[in-house]
């Protein structure tokens, strides 16, 4: 065996013996970006994103506690499975996303994560937290078009 | 009715509640009837606020503070407690003023203020409800548990407004595999499954995204 056969051997049995170690995903989270507003019209976007009926009015009637407009327009989403020691990148949109590191299992069944909220090159907050099942993480981020870009990260 | 302050009346301790406004309405009073000491007072507040920005701009990004107070209060009794080892009391207060200005020093006061307030605390414990930080110092994290929302809330105050102009482009994503070395991370459409990101760097400066479409 030549030299380049066996760093092409060696890289793929690294490389499968570090998926099965990752395997085994600690929690699966779903991440949404909305557009709090007053007006009724949502923001044009090239396609529409929706989620399940049900939960969206949850979510809706959840964040109008905290956020004090009259709507909140879904504008992304993404679901993402979170690795045990591996960093995950939640990206409904690349100019808001989210970086979760796993911090293991939380008490009352979720999972403690450090989050980092990015815009651009710049990290907006960095927090310790723990995602619950049943209680997402509202972050309420930067103001756009008299409205506010807000995200939330959530067990799925 | 007491005497107003003098500055030999501004002691450490009273400079540690002054910043923190734990004073009582008394002894405001007698700040207010000295402009000498409050002129003094407003120099040393600018001061922390000051060594809080600096401190802000040199920590590096994996690393949080112990919590959100760090940069106040925390910061001159640690940096004081820390640094001023050894120093003669009288010259502490000037020596630690020299310090502060100076970048070299705030660097070291950084990393020994790490190692000293994070006990190996970093990453461990369980959260209350969630710890926020925002490493801009004109922005401020409040991080709360809504009863009513049954949420965890981190409201952000502060940030700059995204301009109008500007389109924030949003997909549906659907689960992202583990990055591959070389190739980066892709990130899939939830419906047809087409790549429409890649996450293709990542360092200081945050992830580098291309959009594929």
């Amino acid at each position: 065996m030549n030299r380049q056969s066996f760093l092409v051997l060696a890289g793929s049995l690294l490389g499968v013996g570090r998926l099965l170690g990752q395997a085994a995903a600690e929690a699966q989270v779903e991440g949404y970006l909305f557009f709090a507003s007053n007006e009724a019209a949502a923001p044009a976007q090239e396609e529409a994103v929706t989620a399940e009926a049900a939960l969206l009015r949850s979510l809706e009637g959840r964040l109008g506690k905290v956020f004090p407009f009259g709507h909140f327009h879904l504008i992304g989403r993404h679901a993402q499975k979170v690795f045990k020691e591996y960093e995950s990148w939640v990206v409904p949109s690349k100019d808001l996303c989210l970086k979760l590191d796993s911090r293991g299992p939380a008490e009352g069944g979720g999972v403690k994560v450090h989050l980092q909220l990015w815009q651009d090159t710049k990290v907006l907050v960095k927090s310790d937290a723990a995602l619950l099942p049943g209680q997402p993480i509202f972050l309420g981020g930067p103001s756009w078009r008299r409205g506010r870009l807000i995200f939330v990260v959530m067990l799925k | 009715m007491k005497a107003p302050l003098t500055s030999d009346d501004v002691s450490e301790e009273f400079l540690t509640r002054w910043i923190d406004g734990q004073v009582s309405e008394e002894e405001a009073e007698r700040v207010g009837r000295s402009p000498e000491v409050a002129a003094l007072l407003a120099r040393e507040v600018d001061l922390a606020r000051g060594v809080g920005g600096l401190l802000r701009e040199h920590m590096p990004t994996a690393l949080e503070p112990p919590g959100p107070e760090f940069f106040t209060r925390r910061v001159l009794e640690e940096i004081r407690g820390e640094v001023s080892l050894g120093v003669a009391r009288g010259a502490r207060r000037r020596w630690w003023k020299m310090a502060w200005v100076a970048p070299m020093a705030s660097a070291a006061a950084v990393a020994l203020l790490f190692l000293a307030a994070s006990g190996g605390r970093l990453g461990g414990g369980e959260p209350r409800v969630a710890r926020a930080y925002a490493p801009d110092p004109k922005v401020l994290a409040h991080a709360f548990y809504s009863e009513a929302a049954e949420a965890t809330v981190i409201d952000l105050e502060g940030l700059e407004p995204v301009p109008d102009g500007r389109e924030i482009r949003a997909y549906a994503v659907a689960e992202a595999g583990p990055a591959v070395p070389g190739r980066g991370q892709l990130f899939h459409a939830a419906n047809g499954g087409r790549a429409v990101l890649a996450l293709v760097g990542e360092g200081a400066e945050g992830p580098r995204w291309r959009a594929l479409e």
